[in-house]
């Protein structure tokens, strides 16, 4: 299948995305070292929601020109310039397709596991991941895997796809409570691109 | 020379030869393995992630994910010789872990102490504790540092930390364990 139309079929007319995941890493020897869920939040262009439930509480937003990253039980909160670590992602290019050709060489992926698969090769040097394989099941993005420069594969399951839903109002955005060590540029200068909000 | 315990059931010493106890059952496990979620900083910056320790005697792989940009890298090595894997430019290898990831991360890691630490042990040198009720350490002072146990997994044997708070003046190492594994030669 082409694998511009198998994304072009999920993304189209896409404003916004929540559903739940599961997330597992395997080490090279195929050790299964990483069993999480949660749900996940996008919304165009570039606000993304990751909320870990298990095994332990983290909660990742990016509000359109901060990522912040927050880890309850180690009571630390990370903040970051939103850039483009995140323009990499594989996700965001389904929210962002103009960025699609631009950040990924895209392949057909074939079939496996009943999914229809798009491989994308990242463009940029040095990227955090050496090749993405997204998998569809009748235009719906059901996985995602990722192998990484140790050799580890992340693997994470989607279900329960709700397409241009209503979000809360605070969804993308992150104030740190009270008590949390912040860390990371906090207060620099207004972002190149900031998003009204 | 432990810290005058306030509340514990027991007197002084025996805490203290509960403590020794303990890590001389510890010290009988030579392989141990931990995953759960470390976060560094120095105040200012920092960095956290899902980790992954492997000791096997005085070898130790240490494997760090971080968040949202998957980026990965892993710390191999014994005393005297480390290599850390993963990230661009590398692998870079040096006779000290410690200084691998200052250079290559900015990260202050106490590593040889820490893995002391993380299982509820003092490392080699003097070191101060402070007892909970529980008999199990809740503050130890080593090596400039201060190390808090917030919590401990009673339903392990010996019981084992679960969250470790370490702070020397602005830096701090924090981990969260959610799997131990002790079993003698644990892969």
């Amino acid at each position: 299948a082409d694998p511009h139309a198998v994304l072009a079929a999920f993304s189209q007319g896409l404003e916004g995305l929540k559903g739940q995941f599961v997330q597992r890493v395997f080490d090279g020897t195929g050790r299964l070292t990483e069993d999480s869920h949660g749900t996940l939040a996008l919304a165009v262009p570039r606000q993304f929601r990751w909320e870990y439930e298990a095994p332990f509480p983290q909660l990742i937003v990016a509000d359109g020109s901060k990522v912040w990253i927050f880890d309850p039980d180690l009571e630390q909160v990370q903040v970051r310039p939103q850039g483009v670590e995140e323009q990499q992602s594989p996700l965001m290019v389904l929210v962002d397709p103009a960025e699609l050709d631009r950040q990924f060489a895209v392949a057909d992926g074939g079939q496996a596991d009943g999914l229809a698969w798009v491989e994308l090769t990242p463009r940029g040097d040095d990227p955090p991941f050496s090749k993405a394989r997204l998998g569809f099941a009748d235009g719906a993005l059901a996985r995602m895997d990722m192998t990484d420069s140790l050799g580890q594969r992340t693997r994470i399951a989607f279900s329960g796809w709700q397409r241009n839903p209503a979000f809360d109002v605070g969804t993308f955005r992150f104030v740190p409570p009270p008590g949390v060590d912040v860390i990371g540029e906090v207060d620099e200068a207004a972002q190149a691109f900031p998003l009204g909000d | 020379c432990a810290g005058a315990p306030r509340r514990p059931a027991l007197p002084a010493d025996d805490l203290l030869l509960a403590q020794a106890a303990r890590e001389a059952q510890l010290a009988r496990h030579a392989d141990w393995r931990l995953s759960g979620r470390i976060a560094v900083s120095d105040g200012r910056d920092g960095g956290s992630g899902q980790i992954t320790w492997i000791q096997r005697g005085e070898r130790y792989e240490i494997t760090l994910n971080a968040p949202v940009s998957r980026r990965s890298w892993r710390l191999v090595g014994e005393p005297g010789h480390a290599r850390l894997e993963g990230l661009d430019g590398g692998p870079f290898s040096s006779d000290s872990a410690e200084a691998l990831l200052q250079e290559h991360l900015d990260w202050t890691v106490p590593l040889s102490d820490l893995a002391a630490w993380v299982r509820g042990i003092r490392a080699p040198g003097s070191a101060s504790i402070r007892f909970a009720d529980s008999g199990l350490p809740e503050r130890m002072e080593q090596g400039g540092w201060s190390i808090d146990y917030r919590s401990f997994d009673q339903a392990l044997d010996p019981p084992m930390p679960s969250r470790v708070f370490a702070t020397r003046g602005e830096r701090r190492v924090r981990l969260q364990v959610g799997d131990w594994s002790l079993a003698p030669g644990s892969p």
